[in-house]
């Protein structure tokens, strides 16, 4: 069998033999050696695929530039310092400067692609430093990584500029109650002091302010989501002191501590009444917090229904099937 | 006189062109994966150079940013020229072409340092157990650079630049 591509070849070498003399003899041998020569340029394409292959893969991992304006970008490094999402790493420092009129730093962040929707209005942004406070130790693991950001994605449409926070926001992805408590003095009130209902902790004090006519203190306080309805309106909210000292001739003296804590940074203790307690609060009632419970405040005991945990809010029956269509429900979304 | 080895344009042109194909991911793409105590950075070529520079070793970075930049993409590119100059038998500057490829073949040797350089870090860093080192991806397309410009000049034979192929 000879091939119509060797006949072709030898029909025009026998040609050229016609129209010159004998002495066109090295010719089959030249053509011979060439024609494995063009199988070389499978190299080069094989090497364009990997180029489209490369350069798809980076830039599907390349994301939106944004700009975070921070009054203080204190341990922030070009390329190193990260932002975080869940724990994930979602983007890249990729600048650090001052701003024209000197009261920013602005920090340019190079997002990956698949966290580009972070970047929408309503995003937060803060930095996360160590923290080492009466009660609080936090961000511990930042003292050896440097510090990094905190992202928390915003609903609005997508944006690339945002001001960024001086310290985390307010209990993040939680519905908690918030409530202002009026109080004569805080005394050791601070944020992050414990709220208590029946020596539960149940929520947290998030700021102390003077109140605006100066004649009682203002303390800003957050009841955890999932313990939202043990508070009514008639809900009574007393101080603790963590400890408490009692003396006396035939007793002796007798300290009860309620928490450690509680002793280093004060508390608050609330309890709701059985009877007549009234609707459940809301964030627009005020309470005043008083310096000692009363005898009977500490006997009431209502029967009221919390929240059940966001963690196992799902009946434990199946964990797996249920493990197995939260991550459907995740990863169809894409 | 020997006859010249035609099959050579083949090789040497299809060789320089994968590596000037992958010449683009080994730049662009990070070479170098680094871990050090929970902050991780990717490294590439330029960024290499450009932290060198920054640490007033400008020295070492002029000599990397040379022997892993400049001199392979010189090369790449001078014999991507000869190699269509001469395919297309062009009579054209024939010693111009032929100083190219000499000087090709000297400063060559200097093209691709770098990947010492990197076997020496990564051992370094190995030793040291502070900093894991990761490949990236870049550095399968730089090695294939090296590779590929090896063989390109290895395959290109100079006598084909004055070579008339009918006379």
């Amino acid at each position: 069998m000879i091939d119509p591509a060797t006949e072709q070849a030898a029909d025009r070498s026998s040609d050229g033999k016609s129209a010159v003399p004998e002495m066109a003899l090295p010719r089959p041998t030249i053509r011979k050696m060439r024609w494995p020569y063009p199988l070389i340029w499978i190299v080069p394409i094989v090497a364009a695929v990997a180029l489209a292959i490369y350069l798809h893969d980076h830039s599907k991992d390349d994301g939106p530039t944004i700009r975070i304006l921070f009054k203080d970008a204190g341990g922030l490094q070009t390329d190193e310092t990260v932002v975080k999402y869940r724990g994930v790493e979602v983007g890249k420092v990729s600048s650090i400067r001052l701003s024209d009129d000197h009261h920013y730093a602005v920090v340019e962040v190079h997002l990956r692609r698949p966290a580009a929707s972070i970047a929408t209005a309503g995003a937060l942004f803060w930095i996360v430093r160590p923290e080492i406070s009466v009660g609080n130790i936090a961000g511990l693991g930042t003292l050896v990584t440097g510090p990094y950001i905190q992202a928390l994605p915003g609903t609005g449409p997508a944006d690339l500029e945002f001001t960024g926070l001086e310290k985390p926001p307010l209990v993040p992805d939680d519905q908690g109650l918030w409530l202002v408590l009026h109080i004569d003095h805080v005394q050791n009130l601070q944020p992050d002091s414990p709220i208590f209902y029946r020596g539960v902790r149940v929520g947290t004090v998030e700021e102390v302010q003077l109140a605006p006519d100066s004649t009682h203190v203002n303390v800003h306080t957050v009841i955890w989501g999932r313990y939202a309805p043990l508070v009514h309106r008639r809900t009574q909210f007393w101080r603790i002191s963590g400890a408490d000292v009692k003396g006396g001739v035939f007793t002796g003296i007798e300290v009860k501590l309620d928490s450690l804590q509680a002793l280093l940074t004060g508390g608050i203790a609330f309890a709701t009444p059985e009877t007549d307690a009234g609707p459940v609060a809301t964030e627009a009632d005020q309470f005043t917090v008083h310096d000692q419970p009363k005898s009977e405040w500490l006997s009431w005991s209502p029967s009221i229904a919390i929240n059940p945990a966001s963690g196992d809010r799902a009946p434990r029956k199946n964990p797996s099937k249920e493990a197995h269509s939260a991550f459907d429900s995740v990863m169809g979304k894409k | 006189m020997r006859r010249p080895n035609y099959g050579s344009l083949h090789l040497t042109a299809a060789f320089s062109l994968a590596a000037l194909l992958l010449y683009i991911p080994a730049n662009i793409l990070p070479i170098l994966h680094l871990d050090k105590l929970g902050v991780s950075s990717d490294n590439t070529v330029w960024s290499g150079c450009v932290a060198l520079f920054h640490d007033n070793q400008w020295g070492i970075a002029i000599i990397v940013f040379l022997a892993s930049i400049l001199i392979p993409l010189v090369k790449l590119l001078g014999l991507f020229f000869l190699v269509t100059t001469t395919a297309m038998q062009s009579r054209w500057a024939r010693k111009t072409r032929t100083w190219i490829y000499k000087t090709i073949e000297i400063i060559g040797r200097w093209a691709m340092l770098d990947v010492f350089v990197m076997a020496i870090l990564v051992s370094l860093v190995k030793l040291h157990l502070l900093a894991n080192v990761i490949p990236g991806k870049g550095l399968f397309a730089f090695c294939a650079v090296v590779v590929f410009t090896l063989l390109a000049s290895a395959a290109f034979d100079p006598q084909l630049i004055w070579n008339d192929e009918e006379e």
